[in-house]
């Protein structure tokens, strides 16, 4: 009941004008983004979060959210009409869907995949609703030895999450060790400033966020060819026999993707190739799949969208993120002034119940911009990349020096975009650089008060059972993907 | 196979990084008390970071693995673009600067027609240069300040 209570509190906040409007250009950008080449919605967050710095956060936060989740229903218009996934969770929808349209089936397609991902979109939410509170209640018992274990948790799973474990590992440890530039806060001693004052405030999180997702990603992009034959997208509204074959894969997409979206260091991508791959075995003809089934669409496509739901109830209740865009929105609570974490339910009530309300008007809007809109959004798809990365590249520039009125933040953007397109190009996973660096003065100084509290013992984190339990995790977090991986090849 | 030099660049840049943080960290106080003081954790992620960048330098190189086979000329072209715009922002100032760097983009880099190189970039700049300066209020650097 308290829940009910509280969501219609965030209706009310959500439900306003200025919000209303933030959630409808979140999802319409989101969904944009999805479709259009070489940006992602991490890049897309992070070129907002300039324009968004000392803005109404609610009303911040429901736009990036509005990004991430409406970015899952745009890289399916990729992966459908031109055989390109738009995001990486969209690699099974390729499969059939892409079949289908060569098919001429380009429409139902897609129609299946806005109403599998509304529905899984708007149960996903449901499942936030229940299950984040308690789970943040729970962790309000949480001391700085828990806080500690948090951080390590949350890093070693954003780190799983990339193709490389060690590479994310890496990058993760390389955030950190960024985050002790600037002013020690315990003792005022200067670190690594290397003589030049203006890095005595450190690197600043939109800095390196706007580097290594907007300008290190168009460095990799400029080399993309021109935009690539478009299939025609008519009678998107699924059929009766469409509806009847997707019902059940529709719903079990989304028990799996929510189910997998919870846990860290698994995310979308993973969820739904497990949908995928469980609507095969349960098929009657499993020899349909690869040829054009349309359950081969809903099922990963509702996965993904229920994952995306999934990976905020870790981020929204223990400040977990279980994914790269999550880190990112993560880090602009914190630059918000707002610690992430099991105290976000009791002391930015309002902001969380906001956001959670958002994500179902986003999801109706969603299905409303997709169904009739499906082909305009296509029509984005002939947009060559050439002309849209030098806009971008401007407006990193612009969108950096703004932060801090800073020239010397202009040319960190440009070493860490260098940085960001060698990452890219060889497959280092940036997220958890952008996770280390938001998190690393947390983790320094829960660090520094567990040991106070237990005289510089360090069993203080294996004697404590939460803290013990949530190491373990990150150890399994971190072994887990290589066995999963050492047995899928 | 052609090995891929940049990895392994990659992968040394992050260990000397690793290794400048050891060294520094380790000339700074290291334990005050119960707690680790300002070098320890410096001194912590260093020798991490070099580890794991060791680490995945050996398996690259175990590997043999292949590098990509797109062309560098491109990116180190428009890389080198941004570079020179942002050194320049102090003299030229902003939308001099950006201006110039979208029509070098537009312009020679993706041999776009000049007329609709010079409306793209003047139209890109005048949006920023409104966006910023005249809405948000953001001191932008001006020509020759």
């Amino acid at each position: 009941m308290s829940a009910f209570n509280d969501l219609v509190t965030g209706f009310s906040v959500a439900l306003t004008f200025k919000h209303l409007a933030m959630c409808f250009a979140g999802v319409l950008m989101g969904q944009m983004v999805g479709v259009l080449p070489g940006i992602g919605p991490s890049a897309a967050i992070a070129l907002l979060l300039p324009l968004t710095f000392g803005a109404d956060p609610t009303s911040a936060i429901i736009l990036f959210a509005g990004i991430y989740y409406g970015s899952q229903y745009g890289g399916t218009l990729t992966s459908v009409l031109v055989s390109v996934p738009g995001e990486s969770s969209t690699v099974m929808t390729t499969l059939d869907g892409y079949q289908m349209a060569l098919q001429g089936r380009a429409g139902p397609a897609l129609g299946m995949a806005a109403v599998g991902s509304f529905i899984a979109g708007t149960l996903g939410t449901i499942g936030l609703m229940l299950l984040a509170p308690p789970l943040a209640r729970a962790a309000l018992a949480f001391g700085p030895p828990e806080y500690f274990a948090l951080v390590m948790l949350g890093l070693t799973a954003l780190a799983a999450v990339g193709s490389s474990v060690l590479k994310g590992l890496a990058a993760g440890v390389a955030g950190l060790l960024l985050g002790t530039v600037g002013i020690d806060p315990q003792n005022g001693i200067a670190r690594f400033d290397f003589g030049q004052t203006w890095l005595l405030d450190g690197i600043e999180f939109i800095v390196l966020t706007v580097a290594l997702f907007g300008v290190g990603e168009v460095i990799a992009s400029c080399v993309l060819g021109s935009a690539r034959p478009v299939a025609e997208v008519k009678h998107v509204f699924p059929t009766r026999e469409d509806w009847r074959r997707c019902r059940m894969p529709i719903l079990r997409g989304t028990g799996v993707g929510f189910a997998i979206g919870v846990l860290p260091a698994t995310g979308a991508t993973i969820a739904s190739f497990l949908a995928y791959i469980l609507e095969k075995k349960v098929a009657k003809d499993p020899s349909r799949f690869g040829k054009g089934a349309i359950e081969g669409v809903a099922a990963p496509e509702s996965a993904n969208n229920a994952a995306a739901a999934g990976a905020m109830v870790p981020m929204l209740s223990l400040g977990v993120p279980g994914s790269g865009t999550t880190a990112i929105i993560l880090g602009a609570l914190i630059m918000f002034g707002i610690r992430p974490g099991p105290e976000l339910f009791t002391r930015n009530a309002e902001l969380v119940w906001a956001v959670i309300a958002s994500m179902y008007i986003g999801n109706v809007i969603l299905l409303v911009l997709n169904l009739p809109l499906a082909g305009l959004f296509a029509r984005l798809l002939k947009i060559p990349y050439r002309w849209l990365y030098p806009p971008i590249l401007a407006l990193c520039i612009a969108g950096v020096y703004s932060q801090a009125n800073s020239l010397e933040d202009c040319g960190l953007l440009v070493g860490f975009g260098i940085l960001g397109w060698l990452m890219k190009r060889y497959d280092w996973s940036m997220a958890p650089m952008i996770l280390g660096l938001v998190l690393g003065p947390i983790f320094e100084s829960a660090l520094r008060q567990s040991l106070t509290l237990s005289h510089g013992s360090a069993a203080i984190f294996f004697t404590r059972p939460i803290s013990a339990a949530l190491l373990a995790f990150a150890l399994v977090a971190v072994f887990a993907p290589l066995l999963f991986r050492k047995r899928a090849s | 196979m052609r090995l891929a030099r940049g990895e392994l660049a990659l992968a040394l840049v992050f260990a000397a990084v690793g290794v400048l943080w050891m060294v520094k960290g380790a000339r700074m106080p290291l334990w005050e008390g119960f707690a680790p003081d300002s070098g320890f954790l410096p001194l912590v992620y260093g020798c991490l970071l070099t580890a794991l960048a060791l680490a995945v330098l050996a398996l690259e190189l175990r590997a043999n693995v292949a590098a990509p086979a797109e062309s560098l000329r491109k990116p180190l072209t428009v890389a080198a673009a941004l570079g020179i715009a942002v050194a320049a922002l102090p003299y030229a100032g902003f939308a001099l600067s950006v201006f110039a760097l979208l029509l070098f983009l537009y312009a020679a880099v993706e041999r776009l027609p000049w007329l609709a190189s010079l409306l793209a970039a003047g139209g890109t700049t005048a949006a920023l240069y409104v966006i910023f300066k005249v809405w948000l209020g953001v001191p932008l650097p001006l020509l020759f300040r």
